[in-house]
């Protein structure tokens, strides 16, 4: 990072900060490189590369917030981005309540890389698109798959934090997912099957050895099959039903019901004309039972692997691993250092921006669902009559977070213990904490695994983030189930 | 902003380096100032620029692309050498299509205010603190963003073709919370600065907010609705994401496969993709440098056309119709400026003539089920309201909707005489714009008690 800004220049930009009587200031100098490739019937329809750098200022001054984004690195263009910044902040103070306040944080000097094995930035093109070429072929052997996607995408970003209390911080993270889709389509129905999940996939924090471990080439030929067996297959039955979810579905509702709900600036209304608040207020913490004793949900943003961990957040705070609902009960948020000063407490580390151009908002960083005792064998077997979901379809929540509804790409029917036929467009819905409440059973952790989802939007203008949720699979009980609009 | 000079310079500059057979400089970016409030006061105040050049370079028939943000001759050259590693590393791509060489563009229907990009912090903060002392005064609790902007898109290609086209932009919106609960919502958007009056959404959601009703339960079922600008909005984006692009229709994947020039709406919709419309203005080419077409998508119900980029319209012996996206996304040809012509009837007579109606404001967390149906879930969201002959008489819950998209297209009872201009997704110079409708048998199947 010193190829690109002296170090020194960036202490000069915290210098003109302080002297233009800003209380605190901090700043992210970030570079991202990424690649994606993208086939689709048997093309190449996308090969993209894409660099970019910047700075992101942000500084508290009369007791509110100013923030300022800029391309351009030179020092004129420095000078003027901390006027930008601090004229922000000034005008936000015209409007504010009491004072912004932060709760402390350490002043660390420290460097963090993320995990990663192989560089999937010098893996061969020719690699990686012979890849996505052989899976198109397979999922071609089958006359109904009209469309046949391949994605795959590495991302690195290298950031320097540096902040007027003392912290400098570097930083390094590469990313790695993709996916497989296969739609198929008769005249009057369309159903896909994707693999491992679909939307842009799963993506892990690693290199080209989360490819690997994908296996791809062993599933694209299922995804052919199961999709053209879905045209003719049942629809999903209505009714009220014992439901086995895990892998994407799981993680997504984990992500929708828990994570976004355990955001300590939506409780405070940060988002409320946006993404919204939620049903769990500060004084239900210890008290309010979210789920059944089965249920626990961390935060970790130290998780090997996931895709949402760092070494710190975007204003120092280290990454930690906190309980957010312990056997059940909700006892804790996703806070940064002002929300949780609200609070009383410390940060719990969840401060993130999507880019350098982006001002750190409080994003999830990993939301586990911690494994329990049962095998999946066992959780399958305690179900007389229900289904299994596994695949991501559709998402839809209310903006407290309460009510959801879900589909899954496909179901398939447990009957007596065992998992027999499969069923299309499978839905269900419900009210998070009864939903949550009904789980009797999480598997085991021979069946837990990080999940990753590239695309959690949130704040205004929108950010765009990679957050990572382990799961394994989770038993729920009478959970109201449709399909196609049958309620 | 940058200018159409200067930005023809570096997309120049960047293809001078280039040694291909064909090659495609694309320039986009701008500013954003956005000023976030919430609990009656300013949250986040933040202003960004970035500008991103994308050079897509075919060589022997092998397409590829690389992208940053630096435009110095240093960094143009490391990137015209990705550019070309990229295309060099490819399979040669046998059904892509040329780039299209110079040609004439429709007149652009894009805005530039000044006044947008004039407006500082300090103004809007003024206005803000006058608006949060009216909430106070109604003992409201106030959110929203005010955002203002510019954006500029770019494109040279190495056979002589060039198109620039740039907008201003201004969005406010706003959540009015009373303290039992109820809440409120508007939003307006424009390129102009004139057209954006926070004041005026302000009143509106207010207006909502502090409605003294009762709340009333809701027995799911389907009602007959009124769905103001927003709903209506909400339900045509699931429409547009997946219905009217060529390629869905040739793969089975569109809910108008085997429809075309039949009706699948009520005869009172007509629905065009018109970037030169007052009201969605736009820019008058695609990521490909095609012209825009003015595109009749549906005219009185009836499927009338569909949209191409080069691709689709090779396969189908058409021509483009100027709706190619980003190079690469996957996406397809989709429509950018949306419009679905205003009826005849006024607001307060689609309110007296609906007899027992739900109100919508707006619907939330929209997304698609199975896009062959076009089906469609999602919940209302700050003002529902139970209507009775004319009068609002209760305020709902949120509702959980499940709708077959064409179903609802073609219960259409009454169109709004008035057109509610809403920003579009992903692309420079996207705009939708809708009246508010009447529909009747609209299925809500979940209430948010």
């Amino acid at each position: 990072m010193d190829a690109i800004v002296d170090e020194g220049r960036l202490h000069d930009v915290l210098a003109l900060c302080e002297k233009a009587g800003v209380a605190y200031a901090d700043l992210r100098l970030v570079r991202t490189r990424t690649e994606s490739l993208r086939s689709c019937n048997g093309r190449m329809s996308g090969l993209r590369s894409h660099e970019d750098m910047g700075l992101g200022l942000r500084v508290l001054c009369n007791g509110a917030w100013g923030f300022a984004g800029n391309p351009d690195l030179d020092w004129p263009k420095l000078k003027k981005t901390v006027e930008r910044a601090v004229s922000m902040a000034r005008a936000s103070a015209q409007l504010r309540q009491g004072p912004v306040r932060l709760s402390p944080v350490e002043p660390v000097q420290d460097s963090w890389i993320g995990a990663m094995a192989k560089d999937p930035f010098a893996i061969p093109l020719g690699s990686k698109i012979e890849l996505l070429l052989r899976c198109d072929e397979a999922m071609a052997r089958f006359e109904k798959i009209r469309r046949r996607e391949g994605y795959l995408s590495f991302r690195r970003q290298e950031k320097r934090f540096l902040s007027s209390t003392g912290q400098h911080l570097d930083q390094d993270c590469t990313w790695s997912g993709g996916l497989l889709t296969a739609t198929a389509a008769d005249g009057s129905r369309c159903q896909q099957r994707s693999y491992p999940s679909p939307f842009r996939g799963r993506l892990l924090q690693g290199g080209w050895e989360c490819i690997e471990n994908l296996h791809f080439e062993e599933h694209a030929r299922r995804l052919g099959r199961e999709a053209t067996m879905l045209l003719d297959a049942p629809i999903c039955p209505p009714g009220e039903t014992t439901l086995v979810l895990g892998k994407s579905q799981l993680a997504l509702q984990v992500h929708e019901s828990c994570g976004h709900a355990t955001e300590l600036d939506r409780v405070f209304g940060a988002e409320a004309n946006f993404a919204g608040s939620s049903f769990l207020e500060p004084d239900m913490r210890g008290r309010f039972r979210f789920g059944s004793p089965s249920v626990t949900l961390v935060a970790d943003a130290t998780t090997a692997g996931a895709a949402g961990s760092y070494g710190w957040d975007d204003e120092g705070v280290p990454a930690r691993r906190h309980d957010l609902v312990r056997e059940g009960l909700f006892v804790g948020y996703q806070s940064g250092r002002d929300t949780a000063c609200r609070l009383g407490e410390p940060s719990s580390g969840n401060m993130r921006a999507a880019g350098w151009n982006d001002i750190p908002i409080v994003r999830m960083s990993n939301v586990h669902l911690l494994p329990g005792e049962a095998t999946f064998d066992e959780l399958i077997g305690g179900v007389d009559e229900g289904l299994l979901m596994t695949d991501n379809l559709s998402w839809s929540i209310d903006d407290r977070r309460l009510h959801f509804q879900f589909a899954a790409e496909m179901a398939w029917r447990i009957r007596r213990g065992k998992i027999c036929e499969a069923l299309r467009l499978p839905v269900y819905h419900g009210r998070t904490p009864e939903f949550w409440r009904s789980c009797d059973g999480v598997a085991d952790g021979d069946s837990w695994e990080i999940w990753g989802t590239p695309n959690c939007g949130k704040g205004q203008p929108l950010q765009v983030m990679a957050v990572g949720h382990g799961v394994s699979y989770a038993r729920f009980r009478k959970v109201a189930v449709g399909g196609d609009h049958d309620f | 902003m940058i200018s159409e000079g200067h930005a023809r310079r570096v997309l120049e500059r960047a293809l001078a380096h280039l040694r291909c057979d064909e090659a495609q400089a694309v320039m986009r970016g701008g500013k954003l100032a956005v000023t976030r409030f919430a609990e009656n006061a300013i949250s986040q105040n933040s202003i960004k620029k970035d500008y991103v050049l994308s050079l897509m370079v075919v060589r022997n028939g092998r397409v590829g692309q690389a992208s940053s943000n630096r435009f110095d001759d240093a960094s143009l050259k490391e990137l015209v050498a990705r550019a070309e590693e990229l295309s060099d590393g490819q399979p040669p791509d046998l059904l892509r299509r040329p780039l299209p060489g110079p040609c004439p563009l429709p007149t652009t229907g894009s805005v530039q205010d000044p006044s947008v990009m004039a407006l500082s912090p300090e103004e809007k903060a003024e206005l803000l603190k006058e608006i949060v002392g009216r909430g106070r005064g109604a003992k409201l609790e106030l959110a929203g963003a005010w955002s203002t902007g510019d954006a500029c898109l770019a494109l040279a290609n190495s056979r002589g073709h060039f198109a620039y086209g740039a907008h201003t932009k201004a969005l406010f919106s706003i959540t009015c919370t009373a303290g039992d609960g109820a809440s409120g919502w508007a939003e307006q958007f424009a390129q102009r600065r004139k057209d954006v009056d926070p004041l005026a959404c302000y009143e509106r959601a207010a207006t909502k907010a502090l409605l003294p009703l009762a709340r009333a339960s809701f027995r799911p079922r389907p009602a007959t609705v009124l769905l103001e600008g927003a709903a209506v909005k909400s339900l045509l984006s699931g429409l547009a994401r997946t219905a009217f692009g060529a390629d869905a229709l040739a793969q089975g994947r569109s809910c108008l496969c085997g429809r075309m020039g039949e009706r699948v709406m009520s005869p009172l919709v007509d629905l065009v993709d018109d970037h030169g419309h007052e009201s969605t203005p736009g820019l008058p080419f695609d990521f490909e440098g095609s012209p825009r077409q003015v595109v009749r998508l549906i005219e009185g119900g009836v499927v009338r056309s569909v949209l191409h980029d080069r691709q689709t319209a090779h396969g189908s012996d058409a021509r483009s119709t100027g709706h190619a996206q980003p190079y690469g996304l996957g996406q397809g040809p989709l429509p950018v400026n949306l419009r679905l012509r205003a009826g005849a009837t006024s607001y307060e007579d689609m309110l007296h003539r609906a007899g027992e109606a739900v109100l919508v404001t707006r619907f939330w967390y929209d997304n698609l089920i199975d896009r062959r149906e076009a089906s469609l879930t999602g919940m209302t969201r700050d003002g529902t309201f139970l209507l009775r002959d004319g009068e609002l008489v209760a305020r709902l819950p949120s509702l959980r909707y499940n709708v077959r998209l064409l179903d609802a297209f073609s219960q259409i009872e009454a169109v709004g005489d008035r057109l509610e201009t809403f920003a579009g997704a992903g692309s420079i110079g996207a705009a939708m714009a809708v009246p508010a409708l009447r529909i009747h048998a609209f299925p809500f199947t979940q209430t948010g008690d």
